[in-house]
């Protein structure tokens, strides 16, 4: 796996947890967390569900490495549509991303490593022309833990 | 109910493969994969392209095609060789889906494909500046379905 992706590449796999969004609907979260493009990038595919497993909210991303070595990230949203975010600094147990949808809104996503096995998640929308000191809402936060698929008995 | 984007790109979806001839003059095999996600209102395209005669990989890349509010195709991608770009759709035939955006360094990017009779064809071009460069070198490609044909989410059986 390229070099600027190799902090991340302890998160992949499968994670699960629950979250609430902005109006304090509970959600339930799913990561699928994997190697992509032959290893040159990681794909987190993410879905929140509300109810019976109604999906709120779906989101696939691709973080690759630039020819430049500099680390971009693409995908599509099921609410906002195309994104594309950039990672902000932060420490080396954080993905934290911003950047404009096509939808008109600009997204912000990060994964915080909390422990070894539990990532938290928040996500933020707001309107591209929003003026200086527009307070954002639709926020989703959540809570992953590690997961492992189910398996036969005795597989 | 098939989305808008499945009942235009049902026939699109699955693996295709062929002999490609790139722009720079290079020759080897590409692999297309397309996928529905989200029940059809995404496409993901996972794209490789190989030497030929050795296996040995030559480019990688990933996209999303979805449409935007006016209907056109907007497609997101990621090659390795090129970085990131945003595609969106030109005005062409009906049955072709044509391309074009900006890459990084004052640099265009336009696609045109198509699927008639189980065969997709491919081109693209890199031009420098605003324009797109119809009399550069373009990456042609051909390619047959691989496997059989994929029923699409949210399509009926």
């Amino acid at each position: 796996m390229s070099n600027p992706l190799s902090r991340f590449a302890g998160w992949i796999g499968d994670w699960a947890g629950q979250g609430e969004v902005a109006d304090g609907t509970e959600i339930l979260f799913r990561m699928q967390v994997s190697s992509s493009v032959e290893g040159n990038a990681l794909c987190f595919h993410m879905e929140s569900w509300v109810g019976q497993m109604q999906l709120l909210h779906g989101l696939r991303l691709i973080l690759a490495p630039c020819p430049d070595g500099t680390l971009q990230c693409m995908g599509f949203s099921t609410r906002f549509g195309m994104v594309n975010l950039t990672p902000t600094p932060d420490d080396e147990d954080v993905l934290a991303l911003a950047g404009p949808a096509t939808g008109g809104m600009q997204i912000s996503f990060s994964l915080i490593q909390q422990e070894e096995n539990t990532l938290i998640a928040t996500g933020m929308a707001r309107p591209q022309d929003a003026p200086p000191g527009f307070a954002a809402s639709g926020g989703t936060h959540g809570i992953l833990r590690r997961v492992a698929p189910w398996r036969p008995p005795g597989s | 109910m098939p989305t808008p984007l499945i009942t235009r790109f049902a026939e699109w979806l699955g693996t295709w493969r062929g002999k490609c001839e790139f722009s720079d003059g290079r020759e080897g095999l590409m692999q297309f994969r397309l996928t529905s996600i989200f029940n059809g209102e995404a496409i993901q395209v996972e794209t490789a392209s190989y030497v030929s005669d050795s296996g040995a990989p030559m480019t990688r890349g990933s996209g999303f095609f979805s449409l935007d509010r006016q209907g056109r195709v907007v497609n997101n991608i990621y090659a390795d060789y090129l970085g990131f770009a945003v595609l969106v759709e030109t005005p062409d035939d009906p049955e072709v889906l044509s391309l074009e955006g900006g890459l990084p360094g004052n640099r265009t990017l336009a696609v045109t494909m198509s699927v008639a009779d189980d065969l997709m064809t491919l081109s693209s071009r890199v031009g420098e500046g605003y324009k797109s460069a119809a009399g550069r070198p373009r990456t042609y490609t051909q390619m047959r379905r691989v496997g059989s044909f994929p029923r699409a989410e949210g399509v009926a059986e």
